[in-house]
């Protein structure tokens, strides 16, 4: 009887779990902002006051890093404006951490980005002009900004990596002064095993 | 399993028998932290 | 009076400590291959190089320290402890080379935050990064995970007394099976299980968000990795933010939730026993612990009203806190939302569950559910006898695969390892006070560190404090081999000066 009670209990519990989790969370309603950006923070002035710029329109510019996703008519950007954006493309010293801001975008303003940076790329270098949300209820409470009008400023570029010759000097000559030990030590071994 | 190399398809299906039971225990806890979240939505 | 090692012990532990650097030089391997494929010819270089290197040191030391002798406790301990101080220098090779790194220490940082699955990090530009050396980087979190002795016992060695001993000086005590090897191939059973759907289960949903399939792929491996070794790696800088996706958010939930349990509760769970869920003394006392910091810092979250409504306070307030509890470091919120957003009390809520941390034998870090299990078992107890009559005979048992007694000795080594724990905190957190951070947020990032999780408030940064730095990577390699294994490398260090 108890155990019956308990089963029901659980099954309860689980179904409202997966009843709260397909919850559809409040679309935000249009807000009918009108364009005017009220400025054009950095992603660190977004992250450090975050609840001064929550629900105004802002300008936002930076290097589209990874892929843009599409999810179905809108699509998920990433726009890094650290030092690296500023950069050439043949230019890969260091300069801190990346720094950046989630863009979510209607597709087709999402689509004219064309390359992402990654290892082998410098992405393009993307302008929007949205609102920003220090905590969007559409978007699970993710800090992001949604954009209403996007361009490329700059577009990307293939980044080259040169093969260093010294390091393949280097890679081969420890490799066989690597093998020459795995030969020595096999043979050692091997020897060891036999006397056992 | 037993010393051997080899996994039996009898294995593989307690091993996911043993996969599901530890993901339900994972959905009974974020239940509750769903719970803790509506009652605390609810009060402020 | 204190005896100097012989000649015979620097011996035995120059050949095990070569058998396990050798192995991190195999599991180079993997990433070579990755960006051979991929056509990263510079990066398989750069692999190519740090994997001579790790066989040079791991055979040459083979082949210097001939010795049949088995291994003894103490030697054990000092391997575990030397062998993950050696592999974490060999190690940071790819990742110096990779020129993302703003000094060699930085590099030697990252590895060992790798190693121990705390997930903190010093790499710069990481949305730059090779794919080489992100599978490096995510693969040795992964190994770290097990236990790198574990994946050297699996494929290097035999199973002999000396093998059992490697495996405990890493920090875990459970045999799974009679013999460690086996236990060894049962922790591996376990966790490429786990990779082979959670990995899969993560790529498809990456492919349905958008990702091409490549990256929803090696994205898939990479986050599985970061999350069932409970480390808190991921491929860009956005951590699991990238995704912008409850689902995706929930699976690595349930992976790191996973990953942070005892690999004898896993075997007991996959042979058949599942009721064992419900009545471990871990899992209880994780359920708790986790419930209870949840609802404070939901609370908290909520008076101040950042996060609108209940799924938006669930989803950050939950998963925040359970990838704080499991010691993981997944974060979707940007780290100085912390300070800037949650404010003291919801820190004070997450620092209180990293300290906490999972369960023993596991991949997870901190004082471990176990301890504070017992420990509160031992103090009901105690409780108890004050209020029973003189005669009556108290027995207070606790639940971990059998029931046990909770006796004087099991009491005094978790508390302990306890004080020792508290006792780290503690000083990390003066230590980053001291650097000039304002208290909570050194006391946040340096429980954060000790206990191998790897949220951040904002103190880590390349420009931080070089003492800092150092004192982090300390923690986290005193933390994740729970002190014995390195207190004795420490004590062996000082015999050889200072011994007779
Ligand atoms: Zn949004």
């Amino acid at each position: 009887m108890r155990r019956r009670v308990l089963r029901v209990l659980r099954c309860a519990l689980l179904a409202a779990t997966l009843a709260g989790l397909v919850w559809p969370a409040p679309v935000l309603a249009a807000t009918g902002a009108t364009l005017a950006s009220l400025g054009s923070p950095s992603s660190g002035d977004l992250v450090e006051h975050p609840a001064q710029w929550d629900g105004k329109v802002i300008d936002f510019q930076g290097e589209a890093v990874g892929e843009v996703m599409r999810r179905g008519d809108s699509a998920w950007l990433h726009l890094n404006d650290d030092a690296y954006s500023r950069k050439a493309a043949d230019d890969i010293a260091l300069a801190g951490y990346n720094a950046g801001q989630a863009v979510w975008a209607p597709s087709e303003l999402a689509a004219q980005v064309k390359i992402c940076g990654d290892y082998s790329h410098r992405g393009d270098l993307v302008h929007v002009v949205g609102i920003f949300h220090a905590a969007c209820p559409e978007h699970g409470g993710d800090m992001d900004i949604h954009a209403v009008k996007l361009e490329v400023v700059l577009p990307g570029s293939p980044i080259a990596r040169a093969v260093s010759g010294v390091r393949a000097a280097a890679a081969a000559a420890l490799s066989l002064v690597a093998a020459g030990l795995w030969l020595l030590w096999r043979r050692r071994h091997r020897a060891r095993g036999r006397a056992a | 399993m037993k010393g051997g190399y080899s996994v039996t398809l009898r294995d593989l299906r307690r091993y996911a028998a043993g996969m599901l039971g530890e993901a339900c225990y994972v959905l009974v806890l974020a239940a509750v932290g769903l719970a803790i979240a509506v009652v605390a939505a609810l009060l402020s | 009076m204190i005896i100097q090692p012989r000649r015979d012990d620097h011996l035995v532990i120059g050949k095990y400590t070569g058998k396990v650097i050798v192995g991190v030089g195999l599991l180079m391997a993997v990433p070579l291959a990755l960006s051979l494929v991929l056509g990263e010819w510079s990066v398989a270089l750069d692999f190519v190089i740090s994997s001579a290197a790790c066989f040079i040191c791991g055979f040459g030391l083979q082949l210097l320290c001939r010795t049949e002798r088995d291994l003894g406790w103490g030697h054990a301990l000092v391997v575990a402890a030397g062998s993950w101080l050696i592999a974490t220098l060999l190690g940071a090779l790819p990742h110096s080379l990779s020129g993302h790194e703003g000094s060699y220490l930085d590099a030697v940082f990252d590895v060992m935050s790798g190693y121990t699955t705390t997930g903190l990090y010093l790499i710069q530009d990481l949305d730059h990064v090779s794919n080489g050396l992100n599978m490096w980087r995510h693969l040795l979190t992964y190994a770290g995970g097990q236990g790198i002795i574990v994946v050297a016992l699996t494929f290097l060695f035999r199973g002999s007394p000396g093998a059992y001993r490697l495996y405990v000086g890493e920090g875990k005590d459970e045999r799974l099976l009679p013999n460690v090897v086996q236990t060894a191939r049962a922790i591996w059973i376990v966790s490429l299980g786990y990779l082979a759907v959670g990995g899969l289960v993560l790529a498809a949903m990456g492919w349905a968000l958008g990702q091409t399939p490549l990256r929803a792929f090696l994205h898939g491996v990479w986050v599985f990795m970061g999350a069932w070794s409970t480390g808190g790696f991921a491929p860009q800088s956005y951590n699991t933010m990238w995704f912008h996706s409850l689902a995706y958010e929930l699976v690595t939930v349930a992976i790191f939730v996973a990953g942070s349990f005892n690999f004898a509760l896993h075997w007991a769970v996959w042979s058949g026993n599942r009721k064992e869920l419900r009545r471990n003394l871990e899992t209880v006392s994780f359920a708790v612990t986790l419930s209870l910091t949840v609802l404070v810092a939901t609370v908290a979250l909520s008076r101040l009203g950042i996060y609108p409504d209940a799924v938006n306070l669930f989803r950050k307030a939950f998963y925040q806190l359970a990838s704080g509890h499991t010691t993981t470091g997944f974060s979707t919120i940007y780290s100085r939302a912390f300070v800037v957003q949650w404010g003291p009390l919801a820190m004070l809520a997450t620092t209180v569950a990293m300290a906490i941390g999972a369960s023993a034998c596991s991949t997870a870090g901190g004082i471990k559910g176990m301890r504070v299990g017992v420990i509160t078992a031992g103090f009901v107890a105690d409780i108890r006898r004050m209020i029973s009559p003189e005669s009556a005979l108290i027995r207070q048992r606790v639940h971990h695969l059998r029931d046990i007694l909770v006796d004087s000795p099991l009491l005094r080594s978790a508390l302990t390892v306890t004080v020792a724990y508290l006792t780290l905190y503690g000083l990390v957190a003066i230590v980053g006070a001291a650097c000039g951070y304002d208290f909570l947020q050194a006391a946040f990032e340096g429980v954060s560190a000790a206990s191998n999780t790897g949220l951040s408030c904002g103190v880590t940064a390349p420009a931080m404090p070089v003492v800092l730095k150092v004192v982090y990577t300390l923690a986290m390699w005193l933390g994740r081999l729970e002190f014995m294994s390195v207190l004795a490398l420490a004590g062996y260090a000082y015999a050889m000066v200072r011994g007779r």
